[in-house]
């Protein structure tokens, strides 16, 4: 065990019931040292980017991102309720990037790109991003994980997010990871009166990749759109819990999750919605739908309603199942061939997540990412 | 064209059909009609090729070929068409996409040219019409959202396009009112050529009030009991199955 053992999520707590943190707790991890990168070696950014190397800002950090300002503080502190990772990463954070986006300004596209470099020592960080947007402002978000190495790093990220009267933020995470890394991110935000707070997820990488996506609803007329998409492999377990309050009277979310799951995969779905006493006209909709493409996958998903209020509409559904062998022989009847047929219903049950994606250039990074964990992915394309 | 000798099929441990013997020819539109149960949609999935349908007995040889023998792709490829009394909804598949696809892997196994997107699109919108689909529906997934009716001339309108050799159309009119019926009855007789077979199974004869076979067969307990012209169906209607299944 080593020094990080105490902070990390404990067996038997029932946030982490699916996920176990304790390899972390048995390897030894180093700081990481200030590294350049090569540049040319990262992908084209989609706006201004803030380039996190082993988690540590790189450059000074100082000015505008695009029409945002950026401050350097110090780490914030994790609300008492926080889980252990967000508490955690409080406690071991250096420093909290925070990005304000002044009312009624649109600050366009801003990317946070964490890159793992190539390092031969294993690492651990604990990145901590504040997005403010003030009244009526706009920004999307892209928080975008790449591997130059295959490190098995420790990555514990927390993203707080605090939206004011009638902002909206659309926050799009590509996570890309080494597929030895653990990769633990957490989205905490706080969505006033008709502002709105809309997240689109890919988890691709990580041997281990626990996603938190935290939503109060605090002001009438706010709404969250949570969706994603977990791809799990051969040694790969991804786990997404959201948890979404709606503290207040006329608040609306919608979320859809799906998961592919081949042999020796596990994901994890957890979405929790409170409905808080008096948060009437509340409506609640969830679908978890997961795939699984072996008899060696394992899929584990749990709605949890808390319903406090009267006059509420709230919906969930989940799925686990195989490949509907029906539409495989419809398919088949038509002249496509087995291979390709499993393909697209494959590919179709993921892009039904993908196609929501708003931005195009980011839709199609993942749509081609995706499509590249598919085999023969060309005779797919034929269906695009 | 099709010879099916002393065909046995089980499914799910259970024997369905127990020596059925067929032969249709080039040209030819064959009604398959029977009681509930009787085996007539095992044997549309059967020459098909579902995954599960275990043939414990018999042959069925199509142009010369072992049918039994080929996977459903190779089946398809080679001109056999199933009409599904269910079309299967598919969420994500584009049915433009998904339909070209099929007329290539039909064209590439021929080898013929495939069709680009431009072609394919005029081909399928003149088929269409014939049975009177909206446009809009290309656009769309797989039979989602359709209604019962648009998924059977969906099916009628691939039919169409991919131009089978045989083609098997299993109650084709189940669920259809009056006006649908008549819509499909007429994508099916546009597609009776001398080249082309054609195998209806139906419960009921009112699908052939629109489509005239040359045969009806009465299929009872997995076996074709009775064959005759297409009169043999009306007298059917007038008198039904037990008349045939049970004689007094």
């Amino acid at each position: 065990m080593n020094a990080l053992a105490d902070l990390l999520p404990r067996p038997g707590d029932e946030a982490f019931k699916y996920t176990s943190f304790q390899t972390v707790a048995r390897r030894e991890y180093a700081d990481p040292a200030p590294t350049a990168v090569d540049t040319a070696a990262l992908p084209a950014p989609y706006g201004p980017r803030l380039l996190f190397v082993d988690g540590q800002l790189a450059g000074d950090g100082s000015g505008i991102v695009g029409a945002a300002p950026l401050r350097r503080e110090a780490p914030h502190t994790a609300p008492a309720q926080a889980n252990a990772l967000r508490r955690m990463n409080a406690a071991l954070a250096s420093e909290c990037i925070t990005i304000d986006v002044p009312a009624d300004t649109d600050a366009g596209t801003l990317e946070l790109l964490f890159v793992a470099s190539q390092h031969p020592d294993r690492i651990a960080a604990y990145p901590q991003v504040a997005v403010r947007l003030g009244a009526n402002a706009r920004a999307t978000v892209i928080e975008r994980h790449v591997a130059l190495g295959d490190a098995d790093d420790f990555l514990n990220l927390a993203i707080e997010v605090d939206l004011e009267r009638g902002a909206q933020l659309t926050h799009l995470a590509v996570q890309r990871a080494a597929i030895r890394a653990t990769v633990a991110s957490g989205v905490y935000a706080t969505v006033a009166q008709d502002a709105s707070f809309m997240s689109h997820a890919v988890h691709l990488g990580g041997s281990l990749a626990r996603a938190d996506i935290d939503v109060v609803l605090a002001g009438r007329g706010a709404h969250c759109g949570l969706y994603g998409l977990h791809l799990a492999g051969l040694r790969q377990h991804i786990d997404t819990h959201t948890r979404i309050e709606h503290a207040v009277a006329d608040t609306t979310s919608d979320e859809h999750y799906r998961a592919v799951v081949d042999r020796g995969g596990r994901s994890v779905f957890n979405g929790k919605v409170r409905i808080n006493e008096g948060a009437d006209r509340s409506d609640a909709r969830q679908y978890n739908a997961n795939l699984l493409l072996s008899e060696q996958a394992e899929a584990d998903t749990k709605p949890e309603l808390e319903i406090y209020a009267d006059d509420v509409k709230a919906s969930h559904g989940a799925t686990v199942g195989k490949l509907d062998e029906s539409a495989l022989f419809y398919l088949r009847t038509r002249g496509i061939g087995e291979d390709e047929a499993r393909r697209v219903l494959v590919w179709a049950f993921a892009d039904t997540v993908l196609a929501r994606v708003p931005q195009a250039n980011v839709r199609a990074e993942v749509e081609a990412a995706v499509l590249a964990r598919m085999p023969d992915a060309a005779k797919i394309e034929a269906f695009r | 064209m099709l010879s099916i000798k002393n065909l046995k099929v089980r499914v799910d441990g259970k024997d369905i059909l127990n020596g059925l013997d067929l032969e249709v020819a080039a040209g030819e539109v064959h009604a398959i009609m029977g009681p509930n149960g009787s085996g007539k949609s095992t044997l549309a999935h059967v020459l098909a090729g579902r995954p599960g349908y275990e043939v414990i007995g018999g042959s069925a040889t199509y142009q010369g070929k072992d049918l039994l023998d080929m996977a459903p792709e190779e089946r398809a490829r080679e001109g056999v068409f199933l009409a599904f009394q269910y079309p299967v909804e598919i969420p994500g598949v584009n049915n433009v996409y998904f339909l070209k696809a099929a007329v290539n892997a039909v064209r590439r196994h021929r080898g013929e040219p495939e069709l680009d997107a431009m072609d394919f699109l005029t081909l399928a919108k003149d088929r269409m019409k014939s049975v009177e689909l909206d446009e809009s529906l290309l656009s769309r997934s797989i039979n989602e959202g359709f209604s019962g009716g648009e998924k059977k001339r969906n099916e009628i309108f691939q039919m169409a396009v991919l131009e089978p050799t045989l083609a098997i159309l299993d109650e084709t009119d189940s669920g259809l009112d009056i006006d649908a019926l008549r819509v499909v009855a007429g994508g099916i007789n546009a597609l009776r050529n001398p080249e082309r077979a054609m195998v209806l199974v139906t419960h009921y004869q009112r699908l052939l009030d629109y489509v005239k076979p040359d045969f009806v067969h009465v299929l009872s307990a997995g076996r074709i009991i009775k064959s005759g012209p297409a009169e043999l169906a009306k007298e059917l209607e007038a008198r039904g199955y037990d008349w045939v299944v049970k004689p007094a």
